[in-house]
Order: C-alpha cells, then structure tokens, then sequence
C-alpha cells in the first residue's frame, strides 16, 4: 500500500526528448552532407581531367595542321627575326594559340633543311610540344 | 475512433539513403573512370604524334644525307640503313617508337634524290585472332 502511495506522488514519467525517428534523420541527413561532398569532389574531378584531356587533344591537332602547313611552306613570308629563325603565332581559338619557331640549317650542300618547334600553352600553363623537320632541296624552293 | 498509424517505420529513410548514396557515387566514379579512359586515349594519341613526327626528323635528316652524298659523288648506299634495290631505286626505313616504321624509297635522278614512296606503316607482325567466338553468317 505505502509504495502505490509513493509511486502515485511521483511525477509522471516525462516521454524521451528525441524520438528514434529524430535521431534517425539526423544521422541520415549528416551522411547524406557527408556523402554528397565525396561524391561533388569526384564529379569535380572528373570534369578537371576531362577539360585536360580535350584541350591537350585540341592542342595536338592544332599543332599537327601547323606542322603540316609549315612543311608546306617552309620559308613562308621568309620574314625572320635577328637569330634568323621564323617565329610566328597562329590562333586557333580563343584559349588556344600555336606559337611556331621555324629555324632553317643550310648545313646540307644542296638543300636547307628547316627546323620546326612548336609549343602551346594551356591556360593552366601546361605547355604541350612537337618537334618537326623538313628538308627542302635547292631546286625546289620558290622563287 | 480509428487511429491512423504512420505506415513508414524507423529506418525507411535510412535504407532510402543508402539507394540514393549508392546511385550517387557510382554516377560519379562512372564519370571519373570515364574521364580517366578518354584522357589515356589522349595520352596515346599524343605519344604516336610525338613518335611520327620524331621519325619525320630522322627520316629528312637522312634525305638530306642522300643528297649530299649526292653531290659528292658517294653512292647513295654508303649512308648507313639505306640499301639498294633490285630495280636500282634506294630504300630505307625509320623505326618509331610506337612500334611504326616510315618506310622510304627514294629514285636517283642526276646528283639528287627523288621521293618515290614515303610510309608510315606498322611494323609488328600480325597476328590473327580465332574467329571461333564470332557468328560466321548461315
């Protein structure tokens, strides 16, 4: 009897603060931020190297048409700088520009043979190159 | 009075979440690898440029040797790698890197050298595959 008197004195037995299902959707919602930020720095990664890789594969083929071109015409405007060497710059594009040094070797007794550099410069300041050649005998060039 | 009862249970959200995590991060490293793959094409695509053009070089560096052997009277065949044909024309091949060879034939007219054939061909052997797996039509 003296105990069932007690328990009638208490105060009734307040219900948990946080109900399981609160403590549910708090835990998801801080995996789901914490997941989230994973997942935008693999997205973000992604796209760096995909940039990359399609500006170094339009750097390439730039470089190959100027190449070309150049071995076409190896002396050009025969315009040259005090070194003697052809420097020139083509744009491609607007993030895209080929510099061009074309020096000329008049080593070969019948003939020159034309040293082509070329180089472009990414706007991440990656440099991509390629090294071209092309000898042109005395005869053939024009007047 | 009926009472209404919630018909989502504790963890629905979680097992929500993990669908969602899970689709989340496999779009993510599918874009990644994806990338990755197209930038190794790249890659490759940039070595075997690098390689032709670099057997471009050596290949007019050797033109020009012809024709300076040429004008002093030297047999075109003194010049190491390039040998004589049996129809008197000259070839010599450049290997690169990639594992392509420029192949060239050069004619003698007078005291200079004339470009007959110039190719950039693969010099591994071929091999060929079994066509067991393959459907032969029929």
């Amino acid at each position: 009897m003296d105990t069932e008197k007690e328990t009638m004195l208490l105060p009734p037995k307040k219900r948990g603060v946080f109900s399981p299902i609160l403590i549910e959707m708090t835990i998801v919602i801080l995996f789901l931020a914490l997941s989230t930020s994973v997942v935008i720095r693999l997205i973000a990664a992604a796209n760096v190297t995909a940039q990359e890789s399609a500006y170094e594969s339009r750097a390439i083929l730039a470089m190959e048409r100027i190449a070309e071109q150049v071995k076409a015409d190896p002396v050009g405007d025969n315009t040259c700088n005090a070194c003697g060497a052809r420097v020139f710059s083509t744009k491609i594009a607007d993030d895209l520009t080929v510099d061009c040094v074309v020096t000329s070797d008049d080593s070969p007794l019948k003939g020159t043979l034309y040293d082509i550099e070329l180089t472009v410069t990414s706007p991440a300041g990656k440099v991509f190159a390629l090294d071209a050649a092309r000898y042109l005998p005395d005869a053939e060039v024009a007047p | 009075m009926k009472q209404q009862t919630n018909s989502m249970g504790v963890g629905a959200s979680s097992i929500l979440l993990i669908l969602v995590v899970v689709s989340l991060t496999m779009f993510a490293s599918l874009a990644l690898i994806q990338a990755r793959s197209d930038a190794a094409l790249t890659q490759k695509t940039a070595v075997s440029t690098r390689a032709y053009y670099d057997a471009d070089t050596r290949a007019q560096t050797i033109l020009a040797s012809l024709d300076d052997a040429l004008q002093q009277g030297r047999a075109p065949d003194s010049i190491d790698g390039v040998t004589k044909q049996a129809d008197g024309d000259y070839a010599f091949a450049v290997d690169s890197s990639d594992g392509h060879a420029l192949n060239i034939v050069v004619g003698v007219t007078g005291k200079r050298c004339e470009i007959l054939s110039y190719r950039y061909e693969n010099s591994q052997d071929w091999t060929e595959q079994s066509t067991g797996t393959l459907w032969q039509g029929g």
